[in-house]
């Protein structure tokens, strides 16, 4: 009996070691996994629950001034403008088409209209993913010309060489995409004109 | 010491303040007073925690906080009554502006008070509201020399801005599917350029600044209109077996880069980081082997050996989560 009990007890010791060590092992593996993620540098791929954090909060505005607190939260702004599927969750362009928001286009003059080209650029790629579509006109609603010529984008035909490595590093589409525009990981959103 | 050579380096800001009036400058002033001097003090507590270890952590506190606060009143002192900026305030005829200097003064004399009260807090208080209202009445007078410079920088962008455009657009002009015609009057671009550098001779950068952006514009619109609507593709094609070497090899390059980022955030001893490690390794060799095929005239086999490269690399930033 005494035996018997002994043998038990010791399979439960055994047991226990193994979970323990389990425990550990996987420990290991989640912090490494943690501290090595490599997608810690891409704002916009926070988990949902800590997206558009208040102003205080958001490690852009210093908690510290008092005026911080007199901004509005994204969350309350953001609940009346169309959802997207990624980043801080607004379809921005679909925002901007149905007239919910109308961001100035000049930072001195009001009555300053964007010059929007509506022209498409094609960009075939290597490999099985379908070639990539690049619409001025839902850029250039935004933005000027010179935020992107020639400084990130020279306007000439195979003039620039963009790899996804170059765009992850927040180089050429990673100037914006994945800091105040949608993040790369939404791959579709770009890629979205299939080979022939 | 570290408060000292802030001093320095600070006083030095002073007297490029006294050369070239700058309000940025002073603004930059303000923000490292108002908030980098507080933590540099905390800093330098930390040190000489470290270093009297045997002193009472109360007195070594309030020594440092006042050495900050009679450093930061010096400093705030000069910039008040001797520098470039408060001298272009006086001499302006802004009355918004010296009053708000006078107030700034006036602030800084109640800090120097209080300062000798030893009521560092309510000093330290008192002189960044000095400082806030010295860079609000900066604000309200300009600096011409600044506005000459901005003017002059921004005329040089938009020339950058105008060749860019303008060689574009002689480039679809040529090509035969995209009608430029009428799109763009030619002759009022050419006056409008002429213009623009004959007030920039005339050190006029405002006007040529404001001159060239009119002909960026006229550009601008004459490309809209002509590429309205279209749609260019971007072939994947090449014309020579070297380009496309050099393609590969810039897009080796760019792996190169993002798997040296990965590195960095990873722990040394951890299994993903030898592994990735190896794969460099390994993609020297492939790289070493493609330049040997690239000097004994084999570029097939060059690109063959690079573009293997390439797909491991490919997958190795996969397999890392990205």
């Amino acid at each position: 009996m005494n035996k018997l009990l002994t043998t038990a007890s010791f399979n439960k010791f055994c047991l226990l070691i193994f979970f323990l060590g389990l425990a550990l092992v996987s420990g290991v593996h989640i912090s490494d996994s943690l501290a090595a993620d490599p997608n810690a540098f891409n704002r916009l791929m926070k988990p949902k629950s800590e997206r558009n954090p208040p102003p205080a909060k958001d490690g852009i505005h210093d908690p510290q001034n008092e005026t911080t607190f007199v901004l509005q939260p994204p969350r309350e702004q953001f609940s009346t403008l169309p959802t997207g599927k990624s980043g801080n969750y607004v379809d921005w362009v679909k925002a901007l088409e149905e007239g919910k928001i109308s961001p100035r286009y000049d930072l001195t003059d009001p009555s300053v209209e964007p010059v929007v080209m509506d022209l498409n650029i094609v960009r075939e790629v290597k490999g099985s993913m379908p070639n990539v579509v690049y619409p001025h006109k839902q850029h250039t609603e935004w933005l000027d010309c010179s935020n992107c010529h020639p400084a990130i984008f020279i306007p000439q035909k195979g003039a620039n060489n963009i790899s996804m490595a170059s765009i992850i590093l927040g180089e050429k589409c990673g100037v914006c995409h994945g800091k105040v525009a949608f993040p790369i990981a939404d791959c579709r959103r770009c890629h979205s004109s299939k080979k022939e | 010491m570290l408060i000292k050579r802030l001093q320095q380096m600070l006083t030095s800001k002073i007297l490029d303040l006294n050369n070239n009036a700058s309000s940025t400058i002073v603004g930059v002033l303000i923000s490292t007073l108002c908030f980098h001097l507080p933590v540099l003090a905390s800093d330098a507590a930390v040190k000489n925690k470290n270093l009297n270890v045997n002193s009472p952590q109360d007195k070594q506190d309030s020594i440092i906080g006042t050495s900050v606060s009679s450093n930061k009143s010096e400093l705030i002192e000069k910039i008040l009554y001797n520098s470039s900026v408060t001298k272009r305030i006086e001499s302006s005829e802004n009355e918004k502006a010296i009053a708000l200097l006078e107030e700034a003064r006036k602030s800084y004399l109640e800090s120097a008070k209080l300062l000798e009260e030893g009521r560092k807090d309510a000093a330290d208080k008192k002189l960044d509201d000095s400082l806030r209202l010295l860079q609000t009445a900066s604000s309200y007078v300009t600096d011409p020399n600044r506005e000459e410079t901005i003017m002059r920088q921004r005329y040089e962008q938009l020339g950058e801005m105008f060749v860019t455009f303008r060689e574009a657009y002689d480039r679809i002009e040529i090509s035969n599917d995209i009608d430029t015609d009428s799109s763009l009057d030619n002759e009022h671009l050419h006056n409008l350029v002429a213009q623009a550098n004959e007030f920039e001779r005339n050190k006029n950068y405002s006007q040529a600044a404001a001159t060239m952006e009119e002909a960026v514009n006229l550009l601008k619109m004459a490309l809209s209109t002509a590429l309205d609507k279209k749609t260019i593709i971007h072939e994947f094609r090449f014309d020579t077996v070297e380009d496309e070497y050099r393609y590969e090899m810039e897009v080796n390059q760019s792996y190169i880069k993002l798997l040296k980022f990965i590195l960095d955030n990873l722990d040394r001893s951890s299994d993903r980081y030898a592994l990735i490690e190896n794969l460099l390794q390994r993609n020297d060799q492939i790289l070493a082997e493609a330049n040997l095929h690239v000097t004994s005239g084999e570029m097939k086999s060059a690109l063959a050996s690079l573009e293997q490269g390439n797909i491991e690399l490919m997958r190795l930033i996969r397999s890392n989560g990205i």
